[in-house]
């Protein structure tokens, strides 16, 4: 057990620390330079000093040592936009996005379970249709159009819900003020990822409503509510839970769309205006940030699944 | 169980259509309507269907219906590439990783996990930043991005078929590695393989018109039906229709790519 | 069946319940006696670091100068009260406003002044307004409610420029420390003397103001002054059409969203801004007056301004814009279209027909070349493509390119790298252009170079005397007919769309209306 915990830890540092150098190598190799070069007003003098002070005039080898030294000492760099350490700008936003993925994950789940296994359950009937042709509707919207259409509908021509940002700036906002301001992203951000993790549920049930066992437990008369709820349910799940992994840099991805159109201040958006001003460290710093949760937290569903599935714990 | 199977059958032999169709009219549509599309006239500007333009112009004149044709072609031939792209990728690494020894293999399983773990759209833009936006860095950047899925099934196929008998047999015959893949590997990854590309295809459309709404797809003046739509949203209010057609036309493509995939999956599948 | 129905239900009425409840708490037009504002980005405050226009027009809030623009773009007192020239032009000397505090309440004083402008002319500072201010040799502190600027040369835009960008900052905040290195000054916590100071910023969400009671000037009828970080310009025209913003910069092409909604409207002022297709005059075909002509010619303004920019802008007559009046020869004639005559020219200056009208030259190259614009605005790239149209008319094959305006700028702008590019420049309120249009100057991109321009721009800068600057400009604007610097497409009007609880704002392009804060009123 430990051996096997010890062999995923030596994996997982390996994976972040490929992150590191395949992000910098990306970064550093883009021809031109970072935004805050890029004023036309700019004399020769200033551009000199601004590279300077940014290290930009040193050789990119001199800059990777300096970059994994840094990583190593846990510090991220200073954002070259943003002129604070990336860590703190990470950690401003990170609670907002955390929010955000939360309660669009949640919201993926709670659908997706249930009507995935009423899918499965009912499969080739008018709900099983109904409930897969919205599915596949919903994994072919563009997430910023139907952004920009919830917004325009709910907020603009039926004032139902705020336009944008994640409180009322300037006002107290209390708790129902915020919740008001998360719910259209999070639907606009759940739609895609309940569609999948539905088909998802949807087949993983289908596989285990095959298996002897059930066709046994049904065999035998017990009731298909007791079998489903109790034999399906817990069988299918846990391919649900590899499947969040596989959601999970996803969502963060799709953040940055639903977060920038919904002014929503998170770090999805915060970096992709850093991809596309070229700030370095702060691109850096994002993506290893990002990539190393996800693995963290991959290693955390691995460690799930075997708790859960006794039989994988033996072939460990 | 059999009634299930000829559903899916026929669903995706519909599906199959409507992406034949699209490809089809994308194909010579174009060149069968004859209007430029990049044909500017600023006068006429955000026309509802009228004369001359049956699906009326857009916010720079230029008639909808020819660059929805075009766009569909650049579009549709972005969502291939990407995705051969992408299946070129993910063969290979996923050959590589299985044909090849545990080190190699370990090596290739850590990159592969270590870009699953990047969110694809940053990785993505970093991408682009190398390449440029053209048309080739745009594909060469959706398919470097949607490898891994492929090659992991590439791999796990490999290390299974591996044990089997008849494999050891020719490799005792001294066949080489790559005879192995194209011969016997082939052939039981090919259904994986279709699917994977199924599904590649609405992926990399979508994912173009994310691109576009952050200013990174396909460049104007070309047609895209990402870049129209995200063009669109400025005039949502005064002219829906703009965004309406290249939506529905991503809708309806994205959706039968997606059920096509699935009913392959189903039948791929021999449990059902 | 039952049991997946009532799961269905289960699924439906719980959201249902909880999204009504939310949606009464909804935000609605606040009776908040505040002014909110959308910005593209977290800004910088530090009116001497900040890069960006999102920062700069945030800092004329909360920094005051030593002088600000009226409605006529004149300087007029702000933290200087009275100043007096020295008759020979070199030394300014400003008498302070006496019992001025900071937002933090210690005094103001000629030190400020003093380390304000130190920092400014320091290059390490990471200072922004460096070139701005070339001319000043030295600042002296002469009380403490006393300064005098001594200058290299007469300089006659230096009142302007320090009415411009120069907001003052608290020596007694960076006595120990750099500039760059006071991230919560630069974040959320700045201090300075303007009629609204901070009170909250949150990260990427929004900055809030609040009134300054111990303001310098007339006493501000708003209680706050909110910006909201909203990147997305759609999602701002969005959020104003809500209800949840109050003054948005917009584009010609998100006119008619706006002008069908009944609680705002579109205000278009002139701005300082003049926006052109310089052409890069080391490539050889650039170089003749003559072809340049012919190119003034060929493009069909109107066209632009009417279709493109929907009337928001004004003809151009040169690259002085005719917002500043006092110097903008407004006799002159507009700019013809003519595309005959223009091609005629060419033909004379040497080009030939070739297939399909296309010109070339004597050994048979065509007239091609690349037309660089900025990414992501419509109205520049739908200008672009007018151009390039108008140009083909010509027999001139030109391509367009689309970059970032980041890579735009660094990578082939400001190294000379490029055949053409359709940019701007947004000036401060005053005609000099030495910096932009006389041969050999860092901002002269094109490469203009006319003996006859450079002295007359020099003599333009140095001169105090109002009247005889005036002829000197008159004299450059004509001179620009004869041998066009740029090709300037039109002055842009900036469009805001503002919403109709707002009165008082002042008709000037935004960043100077805002230095009017203390007018701007709402109704609840």
């Amino acid at each position: 057990m430990t051996a096997f915990l010890l062999r995923r830890a030596v994996h997982a540092l390996t994976v972040v620390f490929v992150v590191c150098t395949v992000t910098f190598l990306l970064v550093h190799l883009a021809p031109g330079g970072p935004a805050v070069l890029a004023d036309p007003k700019l004399t020769q003098e200033e551009q000199a000093a601004i590279s300077e002070r940014l290290g930009l005039d040193r050789p990119v080898t001199a800059q990777y040592a300096m970059w994994m030294a840094r990583v190593a000492r846990g510090d991220l760099g200073e954002s070259f936009l943003y002129e604070v350490p990336t860590r703190r700008a990470i950690a401003e936003r990170l609670p907002n996005t955390v929010l955000l993925a939360g309660a669009a994950l949640t919201l993926s789940v709670l659908l997706a379970v249930p009507l995935g296994l009423i899918s499965a359950l009912r499969r080739g009937g008018v709900v099983d249709r109904i409930i897969s042709g919205i599915a596949f509707l919903a994994m072919a919207v563009p997430t910023f159009w139907l952004a920009i259409l919830a917004i325009f509908t709910f907020a603009v021509a039926f004032p139902v819900f705020p336009a944008g940002g994640a409180t009322t700036a300037g006002a107290a906002g209390g708790l129902a003020d915020r919740l008001s301001h998360l719910v259209m992203p999070a639907v606009v951000l759940a739609a895609v990822t309940t569609a999948e993790l539905l088909r998802y549920m949807r087949s993983s049930a289908q596989t285990a409503l095959h298996q002897p066992f059930v066709r046994v437990a049904r065999a035998k008369g017990l009731r298909t509510r007791l079998v489903a709820w109790r034999h399906v349910l817990r069988n299918a799940l846990l391919p649900m839970v590899t499947a969040l992994g596989i959601q999970l840099p996803r969502l963060v991805g799709g953040a940055a769309i639903t977060e920038t159109v919904f002014a929503w201040p998170g770090l999805g958006r915060l970096g992709v205006q850093a991809a596309l001003g070229r700030d370095y460290p702060l691109v850096m710093a994002i993506t290893l940030f990002i990539s190393a949760a996800v693995v963290v937290v991959n290693l955390l569903i691995d460690l799930l699944y075997l708790w859960i599935d006794p039989r994988i714990r033996l072939e460990a | 169980m059999i009634a299930t199977h000829d559903t899916s059958r026929r669903r995706a032999v519909i599906a199959g259509a409507v992406v034949l169709l699209l490809a089809f009219v994308a194909l010579i549509g174009p060149v069968l309507y004859g209007t430029d599309p990049n044909a500017l006239d600023l006068t006429r500007a955000a026309q509802p269907p009228g004369a001359g333009h049956p699906l009326g112009t857009d916010e720079s004149g230029r008639d909808v219906l020819g660059r929805l044709l075009a766009g569909g072609r650049v579009s549709l031939a972005v969502g291939f590439a990407a995705v051969a792209c992408s299946a070129l990728l993910g063969l290979s690494l996923g050959a590589l990783a299985g044909l090849g020894g545990r080190r190699l293999d370990s090596v290739v399983m850590r990159f592969t996990d270590a870009v699953m773990a990047i969110p694809a759209l940053f990785l993505i833009i970093t991408t682009l930043a190398l390449f440029g936006t053209t048309a080739t860095g745009l594909v060469v950047a959706i398919g470097a991005t949607s490898w891994m899925g492929l090659a992991r099934l590439v791999r796990a196929e490999l290390l299974a078929i591996r044990e089997q008998d008849y494999v050891e047999a020719a490799r005792a015959l001294g066949t080489r590695p790559l005879r192995l893949l194209t011969r016997h590997a082939l052939p039981h990854l090919l259904p994986s393989v279709l699917v994977s590309v199924t599904f590649g295809v609405g992926t990399a459309i979508l994912m173009e018109s994310a691109l576009s709404f952050i200013g990174l797809g396909v460049q104007p003046p070309a047609a895209s039906w990402g870049n129209m739509l995200s063009n669109a949203i400025t005039y949502l209010h005064a002219s829906p229709w703009l965004a309406i057609y290249p939506g529905v036309m991503i809708l309806l493509t994205v959706v039968s790519v997606n059920v096509l995939g699935d009913a392959l999956r189903d039948a791929a599948e021999p449990s059902q | 069946m039952s049991c997946a129905v009532r799961v269905l239900r289960g699924l439906c009425v719980a959201p249902l319940a909880v999204l009504v409840t939310l949606a009464c708490t909804s935000e609605s037009g606040p009776g908040l006696n505040a002014l909110r504002i959308p910005l593209i980005n977290d800004p910088i405050l530090n009116p001497v670091l900040a890069p960006d226009i999102g920062s700069i027009l945030i800092n004329k809030i909360i920094f005051s100068a030593l002088v600000r623009p009226d409605e006529n773009l004149h300087p007029v007192p702000d933290l200087a009260r009275s100043w007096s020239t020295s008759e020979d032009g070199l030394e300014y000397t400003f008498n302070l406003k006496p019992g001025v505090k900071w937002h933090d309440g210690e005094p103001f004083s000629a030190n400020d002044v003093k380390f304000t402008f130190d920092q400014i002319k320091d290059v390490k500072s990471g200072s922004r307004l460096g070139s701005d201010f070339a001319a000043v040799a030295a600042v002296e502190v002469i009380d403490s409610l006393t300064v005098r600027f001594r200058l290299k040369a007469p300089f006659a835009p230096f009142l302007a420029l320090l009415g411009y960008n120069a907001g003052i900052i608290p020596a007694h905040k960076f006595r120990d420390r750099k500039l760059l290195d006071a991230t919560d000054f630069s974040r959320s916590a700045p201090v300075g003397t303007g009629p609204f100071r901070v009170i909250q910023a949150a990260a990427g969400s929004a900055i809030v103001l609040e009134r300054n009671p111990a303001y310098h000037g007339d006493a501000p009828p708003l209680d706050q002054v909110i910006f909201r970080i909203v990147p997305d310009v759609n999602a701002q025209v969005a959020q104003l059409l809500a209800g949840e913003l109050d003054i948005v910069p917009i584009e010609p092409a998100n006119l008619p969203s706006v002008e069908r909604a009944s609680g705002a409207q579109v205000v278009r002022n002139p701005i300082v801004q003049h926006v052109y297709v310089g052409f890069n005059q080391q490539r050889s075909y650039f170089k003749s007056p003559l072809v340049r002509q012919a190119l003034d010619l060929a493009v069909n303004r109107k066209a632009i301004i009417d279709g493109v920019l929907k009337g928001a802008a004004d003809m151009p007559r040169g690259t002085i814009p005719l917002v500043l009046s006092g110097f903008y020869d407004a006799s002159l004639p507009a700019p013809a279209y003519n595309p005959d005559s223009a091609r005629t020219l060419l033909l004379k200056g040497g080009w030939r027909n070739g297939e399909h009208l296309m010109l070339r030259d004597a050994s048979g190259k065509p007239f091609a070349f690349t037309l660089l614009v900025d990414k992501g605005n419509p109205t520049r790239e739908q200008a672009a493509l007018a151009v390039q149209q108008d140009l083909r008319r010509v027999g001139i094959d030109a391509s367009i390119e689309t970059l970032e305006f980041a890579t735009l700028v660094r990578d082939r702008v400001l190294p000379g790298d490029f055949d053409a590019v359709l940019i701007w420049w947004t000036t401060p309120p005053d005609p000099d252009q030495f910096s932009f249009y006389s041969s050999g100057q860092d901002n002269n991109h094109v490469r203009y170079s006319n003996a006859r321009v450079d002295s007359l721009l020099k003599a333009g800068r140095a001169t105090l005397d109002s009247t005889r600057r005036r002829d000197l400009y008159h004299q450059f604007q004509r001179e620009e007919l004869a041998d066009p610097p740029v090709l300037v497409l039109f002055y842009p009007r900036e469009l805001l769309a503002v919403s109709r609880r707002v009165h008082g704002l002042p008709a000037l392009g935004l960043r100077d209306a805002l230095r009017h804060a203390e007018r701007i009123s709402v109704t609840r």
